[in-house]
């Protein structure tokens, strides 16, 4: 089943006109800061939100024309998982997945994501990981048409992040509907999407691939977005966690990930996580590399250095740490990330 | 110790009138404690016209809280939850039996569904019902003084139901019955509860409106607390015994509530 939807919103005195295509087995990110109209659109998708006007098509069929016609989510077989996963407090975990099918078939998505041994416990004796493992499987349990994901990870903490995507990722290999997944998390965007959709106050300003879109950002919040540090490479199990090493490169390009994962595999980073120093790092951190500085640019209200060297990288800093660093164009200096903060996915 | 009390610093004066506020509402029930008549208890509570009250009160209450749960539920549900036009003035005439004095309820219900009333003659030539000064009196009359509480409770309970659940499960295709039985009501138990006690206890002790519509004949129409006006006159310690019985009843309410509804987990 394929996605088309032009319509528009209002919402006394703003409007959201969500724009979106999907074809089936497609992932779309739709991107934006909090209030862009993300979760709005994912509402009148699902047959949570009438249209005022425009058109919702979900495999060719109307189900919402903004006027006569408004098929209720009911039938429109398109599962919604919420961030705060929503599954129902007074009922078990295998209830809560066999809500709408039959309790084999639930019994079977919950073994799928690896939380089958939970099926008798409530919700609230769930871990949020847990618990949103649970939500997705339930919403997946009915084999829905369209699958929507509003910020399904944010309630989790690193490590359950990079977990859940990885099984997500899985999962939606052979999924054969459209998914669209709203998130502010550029490495849930990368891993996942094969498109993305980004919106600014309600409106659509811009759609492409991934590639493209990291490519020519045309708003800050898409540049700051993609503003990631990814390097391809080999993987490999050292010490309890894994070492990249990029193809034909120097020992000192190489990058832990306290994250297990082997084969060709990217290794991201955001900007944030780079800590600089001017002299040599004392301590315990496993990712130090030797660069210069090449250009110091205002970022919201921090500062984003671009850092030449073996390693390009960018790192975004405090304007306080830029003054104390004394940082400038050819500054010589040492950046280190945490290998906790290194996130790594097959390629 | 000390701490504590700096906490809660009042000033000195300000514990006399709490404290004669206190007796004032606790010496009536020691009255009651005190001049039981523990002994003859069972013989009071059980002979002949004080039982009959006693079976009456359980069955009428018990068939007003059945009635107001069928009609009442849904009302409660339709204000916390539909959006249509008059649904302010709706609350508000809902809740206008909550303050109404209960002999205004009960001249209110004659004009309706007495002999001569807008519906009563309806009721009478078509289903040979008459409503006045029966028992069946007596629960339309309990039921119309004390449904309001269940509703308003209700409502309450299934507004503070995030809307949300309701969505996911239109989502998982459940159809709105489903929904509503499945996942909101069972979601507002505590409340349903709550209200179902509430509405009971209150047509329990109805009086204003029971004496007006449906008048105190034993047997018939005279519940307990028309039993108690009664007896006061000529039998003193079958008032004091219904009483004491009462009280028990709303103890035991208080209680019910407190663990549903404070302690209670969902």
């Amino acid at each position: 089943m394929s996605i088309e939807l032009a319509g528009v919103v209002r919402r006394g005195d703003s409007e959201v006109a969500p724009l979106l295509e999907a074809a089936p087995g497609e992932v779309v990110a739709l991107l934006g800061p909090n209030g862009s109209g993300k979760t709005t659109t994912l509402r009148v998708l699902a047959g949570l939100q009438p249209l005022d006007s425009g058109t919702v098509r979900l495999g060719g069929r109307v189900v919402d024309d903004g006027a006569s016609v408004f098929v209720p989510a009911r039938e429109r077989r398109a599962a919604m998982v919420f961030q705060d996963h929503l599954l129902f407090p007074h009922l078990s975990v295998l209830d809560n997945v066999a809500f709408g099918v039959r309790r084999d078939r639930a019994r079977a998505e919950l073994a799928a994501w690896g939380v089958g041994e939970l099926a008798e416990r409530h919700p609230r004796q769930l871990s949020g990981g847990q618990a949103q493992r649970v939500a997705i499987a339930r919403a997946l349990a009915p084999e829905p048409a369209v699958l929507l994901l509003d910020e399904p990870f944010a309630a989790l903490d690193a490590a359950g992040r990079v977990e859940m995507r990885t099984a997500l990722r899985h999962r939606l290999a052979s999924y054969e509907a459209p998914v669209v997944i709203a998130t502010h998390d550029p490495v849930d965007a990368f891993v996942l999407a094969d498109r993305f959709v980004v919106m600014a106050a309600g409106q659509v300003v811009q759609t492409g691939t991934p590639a493209e879109v990291a490519q020519r950002p045309r708003t800050a919040f898409v540049a700051t977005f993609v503003g990631l540090n990814v390097l391809r490479g080999t993987a490999r199990a050292i010490d309890g966690g894994t070492i990249v090493t990029p193809a034909g490169a120097t020992a000192g390009l190489a990058v832990y990930s306290a994250h297990p994962a082997e084969g060709d595999v990217f290794a991201a980073f955001s900007p944030g996580a780079v800590t600089l120093h001017r002299e040599p790092p004392e301590g315990s951190a496993r990712n130090v590399w030797q660069l210069h500085v090449d250009a110091v640019e205002p970022l919201g209200d921090g500062v984003r250095v671009r850092l030449a060297g073996p390693a390009p990288l960018i790192a975004d800093i405090t304007r306080a740490a830029v003054a104390d660093l004394g940082l400038g164009s050819g500054t010589a200096v040492w950046a280190t990330v945490k290998a906790t903060q290194v996130d790594v996915y097959p390629a | 110790m000390s701490r504590r009390r700096g906490v809660a610093a009042l000033p000195r004066w300000a514990y006399l009138p709490a404290g004669l506020a206190m007796c004032f509402l606790g010496l009536p029930l020691v009255g009651i404690l005190v001049r039981a008549p523990w002994r003859r208890l069972g013989d009071e509570l059980f002979s002949g016209t004080v039982a009959e009250a006693l079976r009456l009160s359980v069955l009428c209450a018990t068939a007003a809280t059945v009635a107001s749960a069928l009609l009442g539920v849904p009302l409660g549900i339709l204000l916390a939850r539909a959006d249509f036009p008059g649904r302010r003035v709706l609350r508000a005439l809902v809740t206008v039996p909550l303050v109404l004095p209960p002999v205004v309820g009960g001249v209110a219900l004659f004009l309706a569904f007495g002999r001569k009333g807008l519906l009563g003659p309806w009721l009478e030539s078509w289903f040979g019902v008459t409503l006045p000064f029966s028992t069946a009196g007596v629960v339309v009359a309990e039921t119309f003084v004390a449904m309001p509480l269940l509703v308003v409770t209700v409502e309450g309970a299934v507004r503070a139901v995030d809307t949300r659940y309701a969505e996911v499960a239109g989502t998982l295709g459940a159809s709105p019955s489903k929904t509503l039985w499945q996942v909101t009501l069972p979601l507002a138990r505590p409340g349903l509860i709550a209200g179902a006690v509430l509405c009971w206890a209150r047509a329990l002790g109805e009086f204003g409106a029971t004496i007006t519509f449906a008048g105190s004949f034993p047997g018939r129409t005279q519940t307990m607390p028309l039993a108690v006006y009664e007896a006061l006159e000529h039998a003193p310690e079958g008032a004091i015994a219904l009483s004491l019985l009462l009280l028990a009843v709303s103890v035991g309410v208080l209680v019910v509530l407190r663990d549903r509804w404070i302690g209670g987990s969902a």
